[in-house]
């Protein structure tokens, strides 16, 4: 940076060698001379000592100084007058020209002082300028390595709302969970498998889609289906119902014969009475 | 930073020249007097600007305590052999004094300042 006060050190560098030669300059004494000590005795007899500071400029003795009763005490012999005289020489000539040039150094300066405070301003502003400037990139570009992020996913899952879609269409043709949503809703098995495949209750195809129906619902769902059976045997009838069966199937009678004579179920209840076998047989004989 | 550089050089110069003129005054000692009266005239002019007269109070603060530094450092080695050789009381009693009235009145102008400015504003 190009700087106003271009003689400033030059200033500064005359400052402080005048300052300095003028400090300098008190150092050493500045002329010869002899201290003399003289005892005395003042009007009431009492003694005391007088000093006697005799220069080599001094051209009278002083006033009362006895040259034999004054004892020399002190002497300065070498003095430093010439460097003494020049020093305070140098420190006039040196502060002439740092003044010479001092008003000038000191304005420039200050100009400098002032666009450099302004400089830094700006640098400062310019600073949060650019933090602010890289903050928004950033959040700009989290936002957009994001959507980048969204849109490798749904690539990969051949889009969510595809799969939502396709699921929901496979739902909707498919027959076996629709008769599971009815199931799910509290509709018998018989109403809701005669609804989904159009069959009416008690024909062959009906008994055969139960049944496929039964078979892809598992075995829990199976048990689901316990109502059917339930509106007519109750579980406290289980025991009783299970005594008399495996009665019946030690004196060698068949599972039909059971159901039309044990457990009473004829016509259209004999499915009804089949699967309460089923269920007791699959409960019980297994304890036996 | 440099505007106090600069009073300081202006310091230096008015020093060097008092102190020039007090070892005048010991070389010579017939000058002393006049050297004295002189300083003496300097001095009190000064307290006159400071304390009275409106205009440039700095300019007569540099030039005051010149006198003084120039008064103190161009007697120092004779100061010197008198707190050695000749009276250590006087000496340390003198600068203690010295000191002392400096700061009274520094005080006393710096007080004078602040009501004067108090008194301006009404």
């Amino acid at each position: 940076m190009e700087k106003l006060a271009k003689n400033k050190r030059l200033f500064v560098a005359l400052s402080c060698a005048s300052i300095a030669s003028l400090i300098g300059s008190f150092a050493y004494p500045l002329q010869k001379l002899e201290v003399y000590r003289q005892a005395e005795k003042n009007a009431l007899g009492q003694g005391y000592a007088r000093n006697f500071i005799i220069t080599e400029s001094d051209v009278s003795l002083p006033y009362g100084f006895d040259s034999r009763r004054a004892k020399l005490v002190a002497k300065i012999y070498q003095d430093a007058k010439q460097q003494k005289l020049l020093l305070l020489l140098a420190a006039a000539v040196l502060a002439i020209g740092a003044l010479t040039i001092g008003d000038e150094t000191v304005l420039a300066d200050e100009i400098d002082l002032e666009v450099s405070a302004i400089k830094a301003v700006g640098r400062k502003q310019l600073l949060l300028e650019g933090v602010r400037h890289r903050l928004a990139m950033a959040s700009k570009s989290q936002r957009l390595i994001f959507l980048d992020e969204m849109k490798a996913l749904m690539e990969e899952f051949n889009t969510p709302e595809a799969e939502i879609l396709e699921a929901d269409e496979l739902n909707a043709t498919d027959k076996f969970t629709n008769a599971g949503y009815l199931l799910a809703e509290g509709i018998p098995l018989d109403a809701a498998v005669a609804q989904i495949w159009g069959c009416p209750a008690g024909t062959e195809e009906h008994r055969a889609v139960k049944r496929k129906f039964l078979a892809w619902q598992g075995e829990e769902e199976v048990k689901d289906a316990g109502p059917d059976f339930r509106n007519q045997f109750p579980e406290t009838m289980d025991i009783s119902s299970w005594k008399a069966i495996s009665k019946a199937l030690a004196e060698g009678m068949t599972k039909a014969e059971i159901v039309t004579d044990v457990l009473g179920c004829k016509g259209v209840q004999a499915e009804v009475g089949e699967a309460y076998f089923d269920h007791l047989h699959n409960n019980y004989y297994s304890r036996l | 930073m440099l505007r106090h550089l600069k009073n300081a050089s202006e310091l230096v110069l008015y020093a060097s020249i008092s102190c020039g003129a007090a070892y005048l005054a010991r070389l010579n000692p017939p000058f002393s007097f006049p050297i004295l009266l002189l300083r003496l005239g300097v001095l009190g002019y000064c307290g006159y600007a400071i304390a009275i007269a409106e205009g440039n109070k700095e300019l007569a603060i540099i030039i005051g305590g010149s006198l003084l530094i120039g008064m103190i450092g161009g007697y120092w080695d004779l100061i010197e052999v008198h707190q050695k050789y000749v009276s250590p009381e006087m000496v340390v009693t003198l600068t203690v004094t010295a000191l002392a009235v400096l700061g009274t009145g520094s005080y006393v102008l710096y007080q004078r300042e602040k009501n004067d400015g108090k008194a301006s504003k009404k």
